[in-house]
């Protein structure tokens, strides 16, 4: 093995033992948001200052597809195959070459479909350099098995990028010539989307697809609708001010009794902004721990300031970093069943994922915090109105070790 | 053969919340067909290298968005690994977000690295047996694995897959009659 395979390996291992670390092994599995595309099966498949970005200026004009050697038959593109819809989809920039998507066939009958853009009838990417590149037949995003009256494939491909306005969603699909209609529903509106021959279609937008809840509903022509969440979950919640959408974040200190509470932007990068860690006791100190009742919030106007670079050792902060922004955020005990909120110029809405047991709901600065209405109900429906704080504990509650236990790291000889 | 060899990609991934070294395993299973991967499309063993380092580094980060029902491990991994790469030639640089998340920093390749790299692009003869494996059903594949690679005997490969020793012996028989079909198309 060499020094850079070996090296790569310890330090992933490392990584993989500070994220047990700071989760205390409770890490649980959270519902993906659908954008990647979804398929039976997606596989396709220096010398130099160690700090520095490896710049990748291609030298040829095609962006290589893979060798045969590299995917299994079910996602191996019969050249022959493959054919440019004739769907063109503008970019929301101007002057900008429009959207496609091209589809065909694989070596077992999956259907595999790539997006792309199209420059002077050849198929490819422009990159952030402003030159085009083709897309190697070979090369697709996706392969799935065909399925007849329903949608075979249906995703969304992000193209990410330094800059926010760069970044682009394509929202593509194969449903079949049973296909009548496909609409894109995000928080800036309803559309139609463009479709072609076989059911293909494509929609592009500026942004990632959670910032807007995006979401398609396809109509066959028997008349049953199928709705994909592609940038839809429970736990996110969209920003009253078009900005990054907003996720709760959960856990427990070591050796400390109370729940915390936090939100940050839901798609991590390296500058996210963060809220301050809220705590409350769900649980009774004196107890096992295993049954959490109750629940505690804060409701805040958070000042603008600056989001600075996170990593894993400041997962909860201890102060707002971003755009300025009335929130309310915490955590409840299993025998909650929803929370709602109302205020002035806020229409009562939910901001609770029951599943995550997390409360959150994010306003704009303009919200006074102390207006806002919040209404608990249990599931035995007892029903609690609250404004402003409830229930936090600041000061850290010793958790009650079973006799005979220790905290891992602790009361060591 | 450690115990983690035995173990699915898939059960793999799932006990690394918990067991982290399991995450080594799955990452010396792939590392070098993703760099031969890697390095097919690039030509170019420094790209391939940061562009893998970045494709495990997000696996990690994403490991609980991993759903086995809608695909195996390796092929979410390959696929990762291509939109890094189409992303990587669109913005002109190889991001490094994932490991910076992770307090993961960029490494240093030596010549022998690259070398080392280098030396992953003649093994592509187009019979790699994890390529092949991958095209196979689940249950195939697993007491394919399981008795050609492990050498396993029957008896105890039903009793871990809990089916009877009939069942495995017709998943291998099938794994292997599809394997054989492939590599002669392959050669073709």
């Amino acid at each position: 093995m060499s020094d850079f395979i070996d090296g790569l390996e310890q330090d992933l291992v490392a990584a993989a033992r500070r994220r047990t670390a700071e989760s205390g092994g409770r890490r649980r599995t959270t519902r993906s948001l659908r954008t990647v595309v979804l398929a039976l099966a997606i596989a396709v498949g220096a010398a130099g200052a160690a700090a520095a970005a490896t710049l990748y200026t291609l030298r040829g004009a095609v962006i290589p597809a893979p060798a045969a050697v590299d995917v299994p038959p079910s996602q191996t593109l019969v050249p022959d195959s493959a054919e440019v819809s004739r769907l063109r989809v503008a970019d929301p920039a101007s002057g900008v070459a429009p959207w496609t998507i091209r589809v065909g066939r694989s070596s077992t009958g999956y259907v595999c479909s790539t997006v792309g853009q199209v420059v002077d009838g050849r198929f490819g990417l422009i990159g952030m350099d402003g030159r085009f590149r083709e897309l190697a037949v070979g090369s697709t995003d996706s392969c799935g098995q065909e399925r007849k009256g329903t949608v075979t494939l249906v995703g969304a491909r992000i193209f990410a990028a330094k800059r926010a306005r760069d970044v682009r969603t394509v929202i593509s699909g194969v449903a079949g010539d049973d296909l009548r209609r496909v609409r894109l529903r995000t928080s800036r509106g309803t559309s139609d989307v463009p479709r072609s021959d076989g059911g293909t279609f494509v929609a592009v937008f500026a942004g990632y697809p959670e910032d807007v809840g995006a979401e398609v509903t396809l109509t066959f022509a028997d008349g049953h609708r199928e709705t994909e969440p592609l940038g839809v979950d429970p736990s996110v919640v969209l920003d009253p001010e078009r900005g990054p959408a907003w996720r709760p974040q959960g856990g427990m200190m070591s050796g400390d009794a109370r729940q915390c509470a936090s939100f940050a932007h839901a798609r991590p990068s390296p500058k996210v902004a963060s809220s301050p860690a809220v705590c409350g006791l769900l649980t009774d100190p004196r107890s096992d721990g295993r049954v959490r009742k109750g629940f505690f919030l804060a409701a805040r106007r958070l000042p603008p300031s600056r989001p600075r670079p996170r990593t894993s050792r400041n997962w909860f902060p201890g102060h707002w970093r971003g755009a300025a922004r009335t929130a309310v955020w915490g955590a409840t005990g299993d025998d909650v069943a929803a929370v709602e909120v109302t205020g002035p110029g806020v229409p009562r809405r939910s901001i609770y994922d029951a599943e995550r047991r997390a409360i959150l709901g994010v306003f704009p600065a303009s919200v006074r915090p102390a207006s806002l209405t919040i209404t608990v109900t249990t599931k035995d429906g007892t029903v609690r109105t609250v404004r402003g704080d409830h229930g936090l504990v600041d000061e850290p509650v010793p958790m009650r070790m079973p006799p005979g236990t220790t905290m891992p790291g602790r009361n060591r000889p | 053969m450690g115990r983690d060899d035995r173990r699915t990609d898939e059960e793999l991934l799932a006990a690394t919340a918990h067991a982290p070294d399991a995450f080594g395993a799955f990452y010396r299973r792939h590392v070098e067909a993703l760099l031969g991967y890697l390095l097919r499309r690039t030509a170019r063993p420094d790209l391939a290298a940061d562009i893998c380092a970045e494709t495990f580094a997000t696996v990690l980060e994403r490991i609980e968005r991993f759903d086995p029902a809608r695909g195996s491990a390796r092929g979410w991994l390959f696929a990762i690994a291509g939109h890094q790469l189409v992303d990587s030639v669109r913005s002109g640089q190889v991001e490094d977000r994932a490991r910076q998340r992770l307090g993961i920093e960029r490494r240093a390749l030596t010549d022998h690295d690259l070398e080392r790299i280098d030396a992953l692009l003649d093994r592509g003869d187009g019979d790699d047996l994890t390529v092949l494996l991958a095209g196979l059903p689940d249950e195939q594949r697993v007491a394919l694995q399981a008795r050609v690679l492990d050498e396993r005997d029957y008896t105890e490969i039903a009793a871990s897959l809990e089916v009877s020793e009939a069942v495995v012996r017709k998943r291998v028989s099938r794994g292997l009659a599809f394997l054989r079909g492939q590599m002669e198309g392959g050669r073709r």
